[in-house]
C-alpha cells in the first residue's frame, strides 16, 4: 500500500507516464479508425482491433513503473525499505489503475469513431475490464523482468506477447459476441471466467518468481 | 570412445525410419493426396520433442532457482546452462514442427495456415522459445541474465500449459484428440508401428546426442571466458 501511494504521488508530480500513455493509445485509436474509414468493419474486425490498440496501449507505457526506478537509481533504497512481495503488489496496483484509465478512454473513444453498438453494454465493459486486468498483470512481472536488460522498448512487447496469447484470445472471442445481435451469452460467461482465472494464475506465478527478479 | 554404441545405433535406427516412411509404410487412405502423409512420422516426433524440450527447461529454471537460493551461483550455474540449451533445442524443434505441419495441411486442407489451435498454440510455444533466446541476448552479466531468463521461462509456463494442453481439447480442431493422429484420413496400425517403433526411439537418441553436444560446447565456452 505505502509503495502504491509513493508511486502515486511522484506520478502527480510530473505525470510522464500517464501522458505518455493516453497520448499514444489516443493517436493509436485515430490511426485505426482513420485506416478503417468508412470500410465498415465486422463485428470480429472491430473486437480485435479494440484488443490490438489496448495489447499496444499497455506495452508502450507501463513498462515505466520499474524503468523508472531504475534510471532515478532509487530501486536499492525500494529494496531496502520494503517486501518484494508488497512492492510487486504495490507496483501491480498502480499499473490497475493506469491500465483502467486507458481502457476508460479507449473504449467510450473506440465506440464513438468505429460506430461499435454492443448488444450488452455490461457484457462488453465486462470483457474490457476483466482482459485489462490481465493485461496489466503480464505487463507488470514483464516490467520487471526487462529492467535490467538492453534494448527495453522492442523487446518489452516481444516478451509480453507470447504470455498473452491466451488472453488475447478469449478477451476478442468475449468482446465480439457482445457486438453480434443475439448474443451467446453462455459463450461470453466462459470467456470471462477463462479471462479471470488466467489472471489469477499469472498473479500466483509472478508473485512466487518476483523475489527471484527483485533481489540482487 | 565413450557411449559411442549409442550414437551408432541412433544412426541405424534413424535410417531405418526413414527406410520404413518411404517404403515400408505405404500411402495413408481418405486423404485428397496419400503420399503426403508420411511426414506425419517425422513431424509428430517434433512436435512431442519440442514440448518435452519446455518441460525440461522449466525443470532445470526451477533447479537452478532454488539452487541459486540455497548454494550460490557458482553452483547453480550449470542448471542454466542446461535450460539454455533445452531452450535453444526447443526452439529448433519447435520450428520444424511448424515447417513439417504447413506443408502437411497445404497438402491436405488447402491452406498453409488455417488458424487451427494447434497450429497457434505451436507458433506460440516458438515466439516463447523466441522470445527467451532474444531475452538471454539482451543481459550481458551472466548472473542476472541466468536469474531474468529463468523467471521468464517460469512466467510463460501459465499460457504454455493452457495452450499445449488446454486449448486444443476445448476448440474444434482439424488434428484429432490424443490418441488418433490426424483427421481427414484413415491412419493405418501400420503408420502406429513405424511413429513409435521407428521414429520415436530414432528422435529419442537424436535429440540426447544434440543436447549433450551443446551442452558440453556451451561448458567449454565457459571454462574459456574464466581467467
Amino acid at each position: 500500500m505505502a509503495v502504491l501511494t509513493k508511486d502515486l504521488r511522484s506520478e502527480l508530480r510530473n505525470r510522464a507516464a500517464v501522458n505518455s500513455v493516453l497520448l499514444f493509445s489516443v493517436t493509436a485509436l485515430v490511426v485505426v479508425g482513420f485506416a478503417t474509414g468508412s470500410a465498415k468493419p465486422s463485428a470480429e474486425v472491430k473486437a480485435a482491433l479494440l484488443w490490438i490498440v489496448l495489447f499496444f496501449a499497455a506495452f508502450s507505457g507501463l513498462s515505466h513503473i520499474f524503468l523508472h526506478e531504475e534510471e532515478a537509481g532509487t530501486s536499492m533504497a525500494l529494496r531496502l525499505t520494503a517486501r518484494p512481495e508488497a512492492i510487486f503488489l504495490g507496483k501491480l496496483l498502480f499499473n490497475l489503475l493506469l491500465m483502467m484509465g486507458i481502457a476508460a478512454v479507449v473504449t467510450p473513444l473506440y465506440w464513438v469513431l468505429l460506430d461499435v453498438r454492443p448488444e450488452v453494454a455490461w457484457g462488453y465493459a465486462a470483457a474490457v475490464a476483466v482482459g485489462c486486468i490481465g493485461l496489466a498483470v503480464a505487463a507488470t512481472i514483464v516490467a520487471a523482468i526487462i529492467a535490467k536488460a538492453r534494448g527495453k522498448g522492442a523487446l518489452y512487447g516481444a516478451l509480453g506477447f507470447p504470455i498473452l496469447i491466451p488472453l488475447l484470445f478469449m478477451a476478442v472471442d468475449g468482446s465480439r459476441s457482445c457486438l453480434v445481435p443475439g448474443v451467446p451469452l453462455a459463450a461470453l460467461v466462459r470467456d470471462l471466467i477463462g479471462m479471470a482465472s488466467f489472471a489469477v494464475m499469472l498473479v500466483t506465478a509472478s508473485l512466487l518468481l518476483f523475489p527471484y527478479v527483485w533481489e540482487d | 570412445m565413450k557411449g559411442i554404441w549409442w550414437k551408432l545405433l541412433t544412426g541405424v535406427w534413424m535410417t531405418a525410419a526413414i527406410w520404413a516412411a518411404y517404403l515400408k509404410a505405404g500411402p495413408a487412405e481418405g486423404f485428397p493426396f496419400p503420399d503426403g502423409a508420411r511426414i506425419i512420422f517425422f513431424h509428430v516426433p517434433c512436435a512431442w520433442f519440442a514440448s518435452l524440450a519446455y518441460l525440461m527447461a522449466c525443470g532445470y529454471s526451477i533447479t537452478f532457482l532454488n539452487s541459486l537460493a540455497r548454494s550460490g551461483w557458482e553452483a547453480a550455474r550449470r542448471w542454466d546452462l542446461r535450460t539454455s540449451v533445452s531452450m535453444e533445442l526447443g526452439f529448433l524443434f519447435a520450428a520444424l514442427t511448424t515447417v513439417s505441419g504447413s506443408i502437411f495441411s497445404r497438402l491436405e486442407w488447402g491452406a498453409y495456415w488455417s488458424w487451427d489451435p494447434r497450429q497457434t498454440s505451436i507458433l506460440v510455444i516458438l515466439l516463447i522459445f523466441a522470445a527467451y533466446l532474444v531475452l538471454r541476448g539482451a543481459v550481458t552479466d551472466p548472473e542476472t541474465r541466468a536469474r531474468l531468463s529463468a523467471v521468464y521461462a517460469l512466467v510463460a509456463v501459465v499460457p504454455g500449459t493452457f495452450l499445449i494442453w488446454v486449448l486444443p481439447r476445448i476448440v474444434y480442431t482439424l488434428h484429432g484428440d490424443a490418441n488418433r493422429a490426424v483427421i481427414g484420413g484413415n491412419i493405418g496400425n501400420n503408420y502406429r508401428t513405424v511413429l513409435y517403433g521407428f521414429a520415436l526411439p530414432a528422435f529419442i537418441g537424436l535429440f540426447t546426442w544434440m543436447f549433450q553436444l551443446r551442452l558440453r560446447q556451451e561448458v567449454l565456452v565457459e571454462r574459456l571466458r574464466q581467467p
